[in-house]
């Protein structure tokens, strides 16, 4: 299953992480991760731009039909690949949770809701963080770390984080009582946060912000990202406290 | 049934964005206006319906909606689930691109844009030239993307419209009370794609509805 299927980007990114994260998540063994020279710039040259004009990563092959954009790649992946309960039989109930699409209306929404308030509140702020304190040191003149901008979006990223708290204080997941993609989508740069940032504390310190990433990262699926991602990121790691 | 509620002024691209999708989708709405400047927008009622304290937010009996985005794929599968396509693998696969392009690409380019040139002013602030120059730079090398695509497709994500090319509507209503109003004109597939859409009715009302009051 899943032959044909090409994931262009570095395991590194968050972006290309969360592809990946539903990629496991689906069960789909043999995908393929074309590595992409980000330091050559290759992502804003041919052959690259043919697959993806807008020269980003992730770009996503499958077959004859080409994606960008990793939310919609992610989609597309559980859309099409993804298990459920109906195709997985032997699974009993009550066995590890099972990413699965919402099926009403309001599941929809909330689904919705919180993959929009990742992608414009959550991401936009910890991207800043996790950029000028990992990112930048990974990249041949990626230059100093701009503490203003830090500390900005420390504060935003803790505004956000405030909310979410609320919201799982009373919801094991965003998505709600299952995982969902809203909640997968996170994965990526929070991990960098906690493992390669000295602000995990913004995740630490709020209970159920803690308890809902343990969940997240304890996920087989999410521990196999970590592992491509570590091969990056190793050397930035924190001590473990 | 009765109307869903949209709280927010009309005068918030965010907002009117999902005038466009409830229009289209022929979902009964009403609108209800939210007072920023007695923070009503801060208030327990509110924060209630969005608990960033922003503007939109929909209530559908008891069920809040917010992100304007979230909000109009929630006016869709209500109401005409066509517009996402949904039921077609590789169709709404598309249509989840370019709904990801519109606000990562396009919109995240033009609203700096219409800050300075409508907003800031508004705040008694000075327009940023700066801002403005950089995002444009950015934004024209998404309309040549754009161009590209509208030349193969009539719409974004196909042949067919969907939420993706709605999405666009309410910004780029703006863009023509700013100096940028004939950007367009470079690129003639993307201002064909352009008028067609301000022929639609749905479009035709959200434009009435952001003109300002005489």
């Amino acid at each position: 299953m899943g032959g044909g299927v090409k994931v262009y980007g570095v395991a590194a990114s968050p972006f290309v992480a969360t592809v990946l994260l539903c990629l496991e998540e689906a069960g789909v063994e043999d995908y393929e991760l074309v590595g992409v020279d980000m330091a050559a710039r290759e992502q804003r040259t041919q052959p690259y731009l043919s697959r993806n004009p807008f020269g980003k990563i992730p770009t996503f092959v499958d077959g004859e039909l080409t994606l960008f954009e990793s939310r919609a790649i992610s989609r597309y992946v559980l859309r099409k690949y993804g298990r459920t309960s109906a195709s997985s039989p032997t699974t009993a109930a009550g066995e590890e949770d099972l990413l699965r699409e919402p099926s009403t209306l309001e599941e929809s929404a909330v689904a919705d809701v919180w993959t929009e308030v990742e992608a414009h509140r959550y991401t936009p702020a910890i991207s800043h963080i996790v950029r000028e304190c990992a990112i930048k040191r990974l990249i041949p003149g990626g230059g100093e770390r701009d503490q203003a901008v830090v500390d900005e979006n420390v504060a935003k990223l803790g505004e956000v984080l405030d909310v979410y708290e609320q919201r799982l204080s009373r919801s094991p997941y965003l998505a709600g009582d299952s995982v969902g993609l809203a909640d997968l989508a996170h994965f990526g740069f929070t991990y960098c946060l906690v493992e390669c940032t000295e602000y995990g504390a913004l995740v630490e310190s709020r209970p159920g912000v803690r308890a809902w990433w343990g969940r997240i990262s304890a996920r087989p699926a999410a521990k196999k990202v970590a592992a491509m991602m570590n091969l990056v990121l190793n050397p930035l790691k924190m001590p473990s406290a | 049934m009765a109307p869903v509620k949209l709280y927010g002024p009309t005068l918030s691209w965010n907002v009117t964005r999902c005038v466009a999708a409830l229009e289209e989708a022929g979902v009964e709405y009403e609108l209800v206006p939210i007072n920023f400047g007695t923070g009503e927008h801060k208030s327990p009622e509110h924060v209630a319906r969005n608990p960033f304290g922003q503007v939109p937010a929909l209530q559908d009996g008891d069920l809040y909606v917010w992100e304007s985005r979230a909000i109009c794929k929630y006016a869709c599968r209500k109401n005409k689930p066509e517009l996402l396509k949904e039921g077609n693998l590789e169709e709404s696969a598309m249509v989840d691109v370019w709904l990801e392009v519109e606000a990562h690409q396009y919109t995240s380019a033009l609203s700096p844009i219409l800050f300075e040139c409508l907003i800031h002013p508004m705040l008694g602030g000075a327009t940023d030239q700066k801002v403005i120059d950089e995002n444009l730079v950015k934004l024209k090398k998404v309309l040549e993307v754009y161009e590209a695509r509208l030349t193969k497709c009539k719409y974004l994500a196909g042949d067919f419209l969907s939420l993706a090319d709605l999405n666009h509507v309410s910004a780029t209503l703006c863009l023509a009370a700013t100096p940028y109003a004939s950007l367009f004109d470079a690129y003639p597939h993307v201002k064909a794609w352009w008028s067609d859409m301000l022929a639609k009715p749905s479009v035709q009302k959200v434009a009435a509805l952001m003109k300002p009051s005489s």
